[in-house]
């Protein structure tokens, strides 16, 4: 969390528009979060304490167990809200909601002893001083990429290359190719302006390698490279085309074989469908399956923003590699 | 003759929770309640259908943090205190309820829950549960697979590459160190695969994984027969995906078997609903009501009025619900052979603490669907992962498409605006720990143990559970608070390291605390 405040913060001295507004994206984005997180804490509460006091007070009156607590009623509220979704996210969901009660003590409004550890300890820290860019899957649409420029790298490329150099992210399409820095299927630049910071990337397509660089833009319109991440490649979000199918045999011992290829004809299409049900079958074809209700689209705006950015004429350069 | 199978696979984990430093810590209790709730009941289910001669087969993930703290005196006594609190508030509510018929027979099933948790922990199994899963295992009826070491979520990992080596390699060879003999499978981290992860499991001895189902619909190659047979990687590793279908009659919040309105209600405890002086003992000694696992209510339903619980009418539901899903199972097996021409495998994966912990009769409907699956039918039989393999090893070849278990199918749930903040820190520690690998390769004692804690810092920090509950949004404090300090300890020993001024106080009181793996070997990192 330090590193994102910190970038905030800083990004909000630049004058520039653009900064200004991501800024604000990046805000709303938090502030999005944070609802949704307050609102679910909320629902999962069993019993707050007015509750409890409410309960303690008809205890000692009635001597019995009152019938009166809100769990009930959080339960209903819950039931309810998922009644709302549509059958495959509820699927999801109540899944995660089962698995959350694996934490669930009942108390976790308050808890601060932990705080009064008297092993030292310290927040983590604001930099690794290394150069580096990271971009990282969420789905097959969407990316998190983080980066850190060391300031003496900074500095001393600003000397060599100008002050109007502008600290620039460059994302590489480098689907099925073996990346030289020069043959990616397509590449776009956005304006980094933070050494330390990170962004949401929303690209079209799934099924894909994305590679990133993080580099000093002269105002010549040459890219100069800093750091290049990995490779990383981004989920399928829906079913191949038919092709071909290889039968593989593996003995106890790891022993493998490809003993029969044959051809993914119309008829095994039909067994699919059979097999997987037409309804989900259909899902699965479009890509649906696991996307109905959304992926976070939506949620953290700064992305729209960054691809919005991302395909505008200016922001691409069709020279200036390096 | 069998038409096809069922595997169900029970997923137990917890992150490592241990804290010696505190007398009563609330987070411990994770690993309490599971015992008493989930795998007490388990291993009695187990046992009782072992004792009636029942042919049964399922796999359980018993992850290495889980082993570990099962494994550990500390736990192991405060688990024994923690019980023997819980009797002591048992007779007091059978006392308390004397003359309160409708509950004064709960409060007795739980006295005597309790005494016979007690009876299966300490007199039974040696105070050590891991003995039990161990039995099963050499009887041939439990499959037991590893995790990865701390539950890593690798497709986040993978910037680098060792370190996710590292987390696969710990998870077999902790396995191997607990029970004796390779694990043939391997659970991964919240069922999260990217390709090429099965290159590393290969190298590891690892012969398959789980996936969820779009990994295996969507995978590089359309499945012939989908879900319901396994698919090769190339590297000659299976993956095997979950059945929808089973998947959605017990998760399911409308149709999902733990929703029955006779079944207990977990969120009312008698922690809260009991007067605080009497209650007091038995909450956290702050003072802080806390759940105590005695609840006397139904689910009932939409209703804030709810019902004292029934056990004989939860019993027949729970018996009811067995039968509904062994018939379901029953029409698909038959279905899916008609169309198959061979025998389908219903993979049916659910956490392990799902059955007793948030659904009460969990493992009474797993005792009675496996009785049942035994003895009353003979379209599916019951059948573990590997046996299934041996019968047909002979599969589609595809590489599975990148996913997980969890909401939405992919990453996002360990990767959003609540989280992000924790994966430059991860990358950046697994780098400086494979630098120091590399660097040290003749350490002296010191130096190898902090060498060695450096490596456990940095597998706890990997927990995906830190990252889940951050955004889970319950106990988010605990989770930011654990992350943070494996990030502190292991950045400060490796500041120690690099500029020759190790505190070795500070290192021996961390290894006190984080004890996981007692026998790792930092040279996992190495890459040179």
């Amino acid at each position: 969390m330090a590193v994102k405040k910190a970038v905030v913060k800083k990004a909000k001295k630049p004058a520039a528009k653009v900064a200004k507004t991501i800024v604000k994206k990046s805000a709303a984005k938090k502030a999005t979060v944070k609802k949704t997180v307050t609102k679910k804490t909320i629902i999962k509460e069993p019993v707050t304490k007015k509750t409890t006091a409410k309960v303690i007070k008809k205890v000692v009156v009635k001597k019995t167990i009152t019938k009166k607590v809100i769990a009930p009623k959080k339960i209903t509220k819950k039931i309810a809200k998922q009644k709302a979704l549509v059958e495959v996210k509820d699927i999801k969901d109540v899944g995660e909601e089962l698995v959350l009660t694996k934490y669930e003590t009942g108390a976790h409004t308050h808890y601060t002893e932990y705080n009064k550890d008297p092993l030292e300890t310290e927040e983590p820290p604001y930099s690794y001083d290394v150069n580096r860019i990271v971009i990282l899957p969420i789905d097959p649409t969407f990316a998190f990429i983080y980066w850190e420029v060391r300031e003496d790298t900074l500095n001393s490329m600003f000397d060599q290359f100008g002050y109007g150099s502008k600290l620039t992210i460059r994302i590489y399409d480098v689907t099925n190719v073996e990346f030289n820095g020069l043959n990616a299927n397509e590449w776009w630049d956005v304006e980094a302006f933070n050494r330390i910071g990170n962004w949401y990337l929303r690209h079209y397509k799934g099924d894909r390698n994305l590679v990133v660089d993080i580099g000093l833009k002269s105002s010549d319109g040459l890219f100069h490279v800093i750091h290049r991440s990995k490779a990383i490649y981004f989920p399928r979000d829906r079913m191949v085309d038919p092709g071909k199918i290889f039968w593989m045999l593996v003995d106890e011992f790891g022993n493998k074989l490809i003993s029969d290829i044959e051809d993914f004809t119309e008829e095994d299409m039909r067994l699919l469908k059979l097999i997987m049900g037409e309804e989900r079958f259909k899902r699965f074809m479009s890509g649906l399956e696991v996307f109905l209700g959304g992926s976070a689209w939506g949620k953290l705006p700064v992305i729209e923003h960054f691809i919005d950015l991302a395909k505008t004429p200016s922001s691409r350069s069709g020279s200036g590699w390096r | 003759m069998a038409k096809g199978y069922l595997a169900l696979v029970l997923h137990a984990h917890l992150p490592y929770v241990r804290h010696p430093e505190y007398e009563n810590f609330l987070e411990e209790d994770w690993l309490f309640e599971a015992i008493t709730e989930t795998y007490i009941p388990l291993i009695n289910t187990f046992d009782s259908l072992i004792n009636d001669n029942i042919d049964f087969r399922i796999s359980m993930t018993l992850t290495p943090t889980l082993v570990s703290m099962l494994h550990d005196p500390l736990l192991q006594d405060r688990y024994l205190k923690h019980i023997n609190r819980l009797i002591e508030l048992a007779y007091k509510e059978v006392e308390r309820t004397k003359y309160q018929p409708e509950f004064h027979h709960l409060a007795m099933m739980y006295r005597d829950l309790f005494l016979n948790c007690r009876y299966v922990f300490e007199e039974k199994y040696g105070r050590n549960l891991i003995n039990a899963f161990k039995k099963f295992a050499q009887m041939g009826k439990l499959e037991i697979v590893t995790c990865t070491a701390t539950h890593g979520f690798l497709p986040l990992l993978q910037q680098n590459e060792q370190a996710v080596k590292a987390q696969v390699y710990m998870g077999a060879k902790y396995y191997k160190d607990v029970f004796g003999f390779a694990p043939k499978g391997i659970w991964l981290g919240e069922c999260a695969y990217y390709p090429g992860l099965d290159r590393i499991l290969a190298d590891n001895g690892l012969k398959f994984f789980f996936v969820d189902t779009h990994g295996i619909m969507y995978a590089d190659s359309r499945p012939k027969y989908g879900v319901y047979s396994p698919i090769y990687c190339p590297s000659g590793v299976a993956a095997f995906g979950r059945d929808p279908e089973s998947s959605h009659q017990v998760w399911s919040a409308e149709i999902g078997y733990p929703g029955a309105p006779c079944y207990r209600d977990f969120y009312r405890d008698a922690g809260f609903d009991l007067d605080f002086e009497y209650i007091k003992p038995y909450i956290h000694p702050d003072g802080i009501r806390k759940m105590t696992g005695v609840k006397y209510f139904s689910i009932t339903g939409k209703t804030e009025s709810k019902k004292p619980y029934n056990p004989h009418a939860a019993y027949e539901q729970a018996c009811s619900n067995a039968a509904n899903f062994m018939f379901n199972r029953e029409k698909q097996v038959d279905h899916l052979f008609g169309l198959m021409r061979r025998k389908p495998i219903v993979l049916a994966p659910y956490d392990a603490e799902l059955f007793g912990h948030w659904w009460f009769e969990g493992p009474m409907f797993i005792n009675q669907l496996l009785r049942k699956m035994a003895t009353e039918q003979d379209t599916v039989k019951t059948i573990t992962p590997w046996e299934y393999l041996r019968e047909y090893p002979k599969n589609q070849m595809a590489t599975p498409a990148g996913s997980s278990w969890g909401n939405k199918g992919y990453y996002e749930v360990w990767l959003n605006g609540t989280n992000d903040w924790i994966y430059p820190h991860l990358h950046a520690m697994a780098d400086r720990m494979v630098e120091l690998a590399n660097m040290y390769s003749n350490p002296d004692e010191n130096l190898f143990r902090a060498l060695n804690q450096a490596a456990r810092e940095l597998l706890l920090a990997q927990s995906s559970d830190w990252a889940f509950i951050m955004n889970s949004g319950t106990m988010v404090e605990y989770a930011c608070k654990r992350e943070k300090d494996h990030i502190y300890r292991f950045n400060k020993i490796y500041d120690g390291i690099k500029n020759y001024r190790l505190d070795m106080n500070f290192v021996a009181e961390v290894e006190s605390r984080d004890n996981i793996f007692p026998h790792i070997d930092y040279r996992i990192y190495r890459t040179v």
